[in-house]
């Protein structure tokens, strides 16, 4: 089995060598043939046909030989080839359409693995992954809403601090930094202190959100920018630090960068900004209504003397 | 002219590797050997000749060589490998047995039965 490999492996590669040695190997039986037959007192000439003769084709001869060493798929491949692109030519309707349908099934392909790649196969830019979990509660449609003081006592229950967070739902605010005529959109989402600390992100620069930041309704009109975002409207300069954000009608201090890769927990709604919940009414975000026993037009935060 | 037998199917392999294992040959050496030692009795079709000797050459049971035939020109010369004798060995005894049982069947007689 190795030898044959080995000699197959040779054969491809030295295929020219290969007819050159065929060849003369022939030669050299012919004329030795032909030397017999003379020296049986043959006349030359006739020697010369009855040694062709009794050889039979030269051609298939060698054609044999090349089937013999298995070098006679390569041959039928080239045949095989120009015969396809012989036929595809003649029909260029067909081949358009071939074409086509191969570019789309691969583009396709590609499309779909570059989205399973992005939702199930990358794991979150966080410190650990594999130990966050979504608390959820069923039935649908409130599923994964709780109100504040369901919250609270999550948080009497926690394992340790830094181990529960909450968060809105991505929105969509305008945006305006100090100069703007015209506002841009920016996808925001309030969050609560321990945020980042429960991901375990560490920011690109400045810093992130703390449980300072969510103590005061209104109190901390703070901002953290996603890295992405720094790129773009502020081409990456750490002059970004301080610098005043409008969105929708509450000004805010950006006071950091989130890390490189970092856009949130949701592949599908990239973050650019995420602010404290407890500026809620400041951004005048009202999507998030609070269920489970709390009112729903009600900010999720109690405010106002209202304990939800 | 003498009656030449013609090749059983799957005999030329183990002719050729007879003639070689008497000697290193190149192709038209193996040709006459073959009709030498059986007595003339046997043609080789000389275009089957080649495509054999390729075939044992690729399953490793030949080795061959380029070297000088006694006329001073180039040939190509064939020699039997480790293989190619443990292959001659195992396929005469093969015919052997196999001659030995047809010779037998055709001698039976009814008396013998």
């Amino acid at each position: 089995m190795l030898a044959r490999v080995r000699s197959l492996i040779r054969n491809v590669f030295r295929r020219t060598r290969m007819e050159e040695d065929m060849a003369e190997e022939l030669r050299f039986h012919l004329d030795a043939r032909i030397e017999d037959l003379v020296r049986q007192s043959i006349h030359p000439a006739e020697a010369r046909r009855r040694a062709r003769l009794e050889f039979g084709s030269r051609e298939a001869c060698m054609e044999r030989r090349r089937q013999a060493r298995g070098l006679h798929f390569l041959d039928e491949a080239r045949q095989d080839m120009r015969y396809a692109i012989r036929s595809l030519r003649h029909n260029p309707g067909f081949a358009l359409a071939a074409v086509l349908s191969l570019a789309l099934g691969i583009g396709l392909n590609t499309a779909i693995f570059s989205l399973l790649d992005a939702v199930v196969l990358k794991s979150l830019p966080v410190e650990k992954p594999g130990e966050l979990s979504l608390v959820s509660e069923y039935p649908e449609p409130n599923a994964g809403r709780f109100s504040y003081p369901m919250f609270e006592r999550f948080e009497q229950v926690r394992p340790a601090e830094d181990s529960l967070m909450a968060m809105s739902r991505v929105a969509s605010m305008n945006a305006w930094l100090t100069g703007d005529r015209q506002p841009q959109t920016a996808a925001g989402q309030l969050v609560s202190g321990a945020y980042f600390s429960t991901l375990g992100v560490s920011p690109a620069i400045g810093r992130l959100l703390s449980g300072e930041d969510n103590r005061t309704i209104d109190g901390r009109p703070v901002a953290v920018i996603s890295y992405g975002f720094w790129q773009n409207r502020f081409g990456g300069a750490s002059s970004v630090l301080g610098r005043e954000i409008k969105l929708n009608t509450a000004w805010f201090t950006i006071v950091g960068v989130a890390p490189r890769g970092f856009s949130g927990v949701w592949v599908d709604k990239p973050v650019d900004l995420w602010i404290p919940l407890a500026m809620q009414q400041g951004v005048h975000y009202s999507q998030d209504f609070s269920n489970n026993d709390a009112f729903v037009d009600r900010p999720w935060l109690p405010q106002d003397g209202i304990r939800c | 002219m003498r009656k030449q037998a013609e090749l059983l199917p799957g005999t030329l392999d183990l002719l050729v590797l007879k003639a070689a294992s008497l000697g290193d040959l190149h192709g038209y050496g193996i040709l006459l050997r073959i009709q030498q030692i059986s007595g003339e009795a046997l043609t080789i079709e000389q275009g089957a000749l080649y495509p054999a000797l390729y075939r044992l050459e690729h399953q490793g049971l030949l080795h061959t060589e380029w070297g000088l035939s006694d006329n001073n020109r180039r040939a190509k010369y064939y020699s039997l490998t480790a293989a190619g004798r443990k292959r001659l060995r195992e396929e005469t005894e093969n015919w052997n047995r196999l001659a030995a049982a047809i010779a037998g069947a055709l001698a039976a007689r009814p008396q013998e039965l």
